[in-house]
């Protein structure tokens, strides 16, 4: 068996854009990710990190299918999804599902939560008798920390961190290899999300489960993943363990980024000097030439408008700069 | 456990919406005013002729065009007739025509809405483009014209309101329809494998329901109007069956002599109206989304 | 050392609800100096961002009641007629919020909406008024500022926006800025050139700030001292080194452990308060965050509520019975 749970190549995106009028043509894309490539090993938890824009989200669901690629390879467990058929691909749906930001808007209002959480296994047809659908969406419930008493209650019924919960019983229902957070924890209270996030980690102790960790929050990202990828309008600029990317950012966005984090802690934050960014986020639609980073990147020098920097491999990083050229 | 503190704060037993939304509804005066008239309206039109004093061809001509007396609360109308005995048994026609075209248009109309505003695109266009075509004609002129086809008759004229008025449904479904299809637990059920049936049935109709049971109210009373225009134009019931329209039609001959014999069927068919207009009104209050639940609220920030 | 800019005095805020009177902010009391960068954190349902409304004469009265006092140089505010208030808000305080897309109109343009209260409150009209317009946004980083005058909200980015209402705010040389939860919504990049902008033009102009946020890493990065909220009351009150350094309340001790550190060093577990904030119709008895503290006794803390109280340090004040490091 593989080390490679989820394998992503040259994965792209790009929305097209129409023009207004009778005769709608397509005018431009919006580039919500462009080239992208990684890979997830299984048991870990790699986070993917980076500002709005940068095209973390639409990454996650184009690995779950909920958006189809424009080009670029996805396979997962060793098969190419784009050969499956819609009944293989609802098969594969088992080993893998998703968590979602707004746990005020994932969850169906019309349906109870014990409904809610039970929906997977009778998609699937993973119970046979009612009992059992019962027992096993108690033992959901359980496992997230929420009163199996609680499955006829309807979701505006509870708190924002309580749905939360209820939409991570959801996604271990089938019993998944693969998990993709999606912002899990960023419309949450300051006190709820250490909740939240202490359970994740518990539950992929205890169940083998292997995340792409989506966030903005980079303090969040970095206590919870294993390996960090940094992305910037629509590419990865560098792969790192959690350790490596804090104490070394090799490219310039990813030691902005760090740098703009500010750390509860006064006397450091006085002390430590900031790289404060020009300027804002170019548009996904119009990319610069060349890196997408270089308008505004600090380090720029001559190549940097010409042409697109490839992710290489950098001592135990991966970096897209051409300050870093690799091997 | 980190819920504990919880349990005290939910309601005794589940609150769902619907339950909401009916404390909401039974709060509103006139809506349940509304009720209590429709509910007597039901129960004439099923037990019509056990409460009507007379017979609908009780023919009685000595005592044509009469007011109103201790023996004909309504008078009578050219023919001797007690209007009231009259008015009380057209209630059940009018209620048929209302229910049975309604419900024509809402399973017609519904479908053709969830299935344009899921799919899109050229199955979109092509389903609203015909609904565009019924639209776009006067509610009447349209029914007349499918009835200069199949023929006046009480059943002809359900199935001419019930066309007329499925427009209206596949529009307000399909409106709905393609906000409802952007939320995250749309997404959500997709990626747990959920086929396209699943999610329209079980996610994207329960949710859609509100403005549809609201129009649905509304329809009810304008396919009374309806009803009552075809009839008075001699294209809906049938003489000697009463119906509203047609007795205004008759009232407006004898005006003269006695004006009672159209103002009582034109009272019947305005307190059914407003009635199921009070109903659709409090309906609309109670199911408006932004009126978050009292518990929602609770979880705001302040 | 002068006097304070601000004083709030036992400020409480109570709105009528369907379900009965909802008690948001119960008796908070503060004083802001002269350039100085107070912050207010709290969580949803802190009652923080009521409070700086209320500050702001911003609250609907009825359904909310408002009592207490607030005095901006001495002058008290809390009772002033509509015509006052409309002096001192945009000239001697003014205010930025959460999102500036629904803080800014979207039909009218940047440069009118930044030329409007310099009209009001400056007597500046025409083109002397387009002139300082565009100084401003000069002033804030945006770039071209000259066509950028005549743009439309929806043109601009959400930092753009941001810092085009920070201008708003200052366009008339406030002496306070109330910023609520100015940075939220933006990218932590973007924050950080937010952050940095506020506290230039602090030093530049002498203004004092009131940062309400639930961020601790803002804070700990802007303040100078900070007040944490709770259920309508501050919990503990102290310079920013002093709160982050030898935090006394349970509910501070909680926040600060709560939050993943940036570091090699990784803590095995979060710590997590168990728990939801209260219901401001039903507010408990006692210390309104007694329901959820490990350290509660059971008895006094949910029956008196404790008054803050200063701990040794004459600048560090807790309310708590046992407030944590100090010896009963």
């Amino acid at each position: 068996m593989s080390d490679v749970l989820v394998e992503v190549q040259d994965l792209e995106v790009h929305f097209p854009i129409m023009s207004s009028g009778a005769i709608r043509r397509h005018v431009n894309d919006v580039r919500a990710v462009d080239g992208v490539s990684f890979q997830v090993r299984r048991g870990e938890t790699l986070g993917l990190v980076g500002e709005s824009g940068c095209g973390k989200t639409t990454t996650g669901l184009a690995i779950l299918r909920l958006i189809a690629p424009t080009a670029g390879l996805i396979s997962f467990d060793g098969v190419d999804m784009a050969g499956l058929g819609p009944g293989e691909l609802r098969a594969l749906r088992k080993r893998m599902a998703m968590i979602f930001q707004d746990p005020y808007a994932s969850l169906d209002p019309r349906m109870s939560i014990g409904k809610i959480v039970a929906e997977p296994l009778e998609i699937h047809g993973l119970v046979d008798s009612r009992g059992e659908k019962n027992r096993r969406v108690g033992e959901l419930l359980e496992m997230v920390g929420l009163s199996p008493d609680y499955r006829n209650r309807y979701p505006h019924e509870f708190s924002g961190g309580q749905r939360q919960r209820v939409g991570i019983a959801r996604a271990l229902a089938t019993e998944p290899d693969f998990i993709v957070c999606d912002e899990p924890i960023a419309a949450l209270d300051v006190s709820i999300q250490a909740g939240v996030m202490n359970l994740l980690e518990d539950l992929q102790r205890e169940l083998g489960l292997t995340y792409l960790f989506i966030a903005h929050d980079l303090s969040a990202v970095q206590h919870f993943s294993d390996r960090i990828a940094v992305m910037y309008l629509g590419r990865i600029v560098e792969v790192a363990d959690r350790v490596g990317l804090y104490e070394q950012p090799h490219h310039p966005y990813a030691e902005a980024l760090l740098s703009a984090v500010p750390v509860p802690n006064p006397v450091v934050e006085r002390s430590r000097s900031r790289i404060v960014l020009e300027g804002d986020v170019p548009s996904p639609i119009d990319p610069p030439t060349g890196c997408n980073f270089h308008p505004r990147c600090p380090k720029a020098f001559e190549p940097c408008s010409d042409s697109d920097p490839v992710l290489a491999i950098v001592g135990d990083h991966e970096v897209a700069c051409h300050l870093y050229p690799g091997p | 456990m980190s819920d504990a503190v919880q349990l005290d704060r939910l309601a005794e037993k589940p609150v769902s919406r619907t339950r909401e939304t009916l404390q909401t509804l039974v709060a509103n005066r006139l809506a349940v005013a509304g009720l209590v008239v429709l509910t007597l309206l039901v129960v004439i039109g099923i037990f019509g002729e056990a409460i009507a004093p007379y017979g609908i061809n009780d023919i009685d001509i000595a005592n044509r065009l009469q007011g109103p007396s201790g023996s004909h609360w309504f008078g009578t109308d050219d023919l001797g007739r007690d209007t009231l005995s009259r008015v009380l048994i057209a209630a059940r026609v009018s209620l048929q025509v209302g229910f049975i075209a309604v419900g024509f248009a809402i399973a017609v109309g519904v479908p053709i809405g969830l299935v344009a505003g899921y799919y899109r695109g050229a199955v979109d266009s092509v389903l609203m483009r015909m609904m565009d075509v019924l639209f776009s004609f006067p509610a009447i002129l349209l029914a007349i014209a499918i009835l200069a086809v199949l023929g006046p008759g009480i059943g002809n004229a359900m199935i001419a309101i019930g066309i007329v008025y499925t427009p209206i449904f596949a529009r307000i479904t399909r409106g709905s329809v393609l906000v409802v299809s952007e939320e995250v637990y749309i997404r959500a059920a997709r990626s747990l494998g959920a086929t396209d049936g699943r999610i329209i049935f079980r996610h994207i109709l329960p949710n859609v329901l509100a403005p549809i049971i609201v129009q649905t109210t509304l329809s009810l009373a304008f396919a009374i109007l309806s009803e009552a225009a075809l009839s008075f134009l001699g294209l809906g019931v049938q003489p000697p069956n009463p119906a509203w329209g047609r007795m205004l039609a008759d009232g407006q001959d004898f005006f003269q002599q006695n004006p009672w014999m159209g103002i009582f069927p034109g009272l019947a068919i305005l307190v059914t109206v407003m009635a199921f207009n009070f109903v659709g009104d409090g309906l609309r209050d109670a199911l408006d989304p932004k009126q978050k639940s009292v518990i929602e609220s609770r979880g705001q920030s302040a | 050392m002068s006097d304070p800019v601000l004083q709030v005095d036992n400020l409480q805020v109570r709105f009528g609800t369907k379900r009965g009177v909802a008690e948001v902010v119960n008796g908070i009391s503060y004083e802001l100096r002269e350039g100085e960068t107070l912050a207010i954190v709290g969580e949803s349902g802190s009652g923080k961002s009521v409070g700086v409304l209320a500050l702001m004469g911003l609250l609907q009265q009825p359904p909310a009641a408002v009592t207490g006092s607030v005095r901006y140089r001495g002058r008290e505010l809390l009772d002033s007629s509509p015509k006052a208030w409309r002096e001192i808000r945009g000239k001697g305080m003014a205010m930025i919020f959460q999102d500036p897309m629904t803080s800014l109109n979207p039909v009218r343009t940047v440069g009118y909406q930044l030329t409007e209260p310099m009209a009001l409150h400056l007597g500046i009209k025409g083109d002397e008024a387009k002139q300082r317009a565009v100084e401003l946004l000069d002033m804030v980083g945006i770039p071209s500022p000259d066509t950028r005058v005549s743009d439309y909200p929806h043109q601009l980015s959400g930092g753009m926006r941001q810092r085009v209402m920070i201008v708003m705010g200052l366009a008339c040389d406030p002496d306070v800025l109330i910023a609520d939860e100015a940075t939220t919504a933006l990218d932590v990049t973007t924050q950080a050139q937010i952050t940095d902008l506020v506290a230039g033009l602090q030093e530049r102009i002498g203004m004092a700030v009131v940062w309400i946020t639930h961020d601790l890493g803002v804070v700990a990065s802007i303040a100078d001292r900070v007040h944490v909220m709770y259920g309508g009351r501050f919990m503990e009150q102290a310079s920013v080194d002093d709160l982050y350094a030898t935090p006394s309340h349970p509910y501070t001790e909680g926040l600060l452990g709560s939050l993943p550190m940036p570091g090699s060093d990784r803590p095995d577990k979060l710590v997590t308060i168990p728990g939801l904030p209260p219901d401001p119709v039903a507010m408990p008895s006692g210390c309104p965050f007694a329901p959820r503290c490990s350290y509660s006794d059971g008895a006094r803390c949910t029956q008196e509520v404790p008054e803050l109280r200063v701990a040794g340090d004459s600048d560090h004040a807790t309310a708590c019975h046992y407030p944590l490091g100090v010896a009963p």
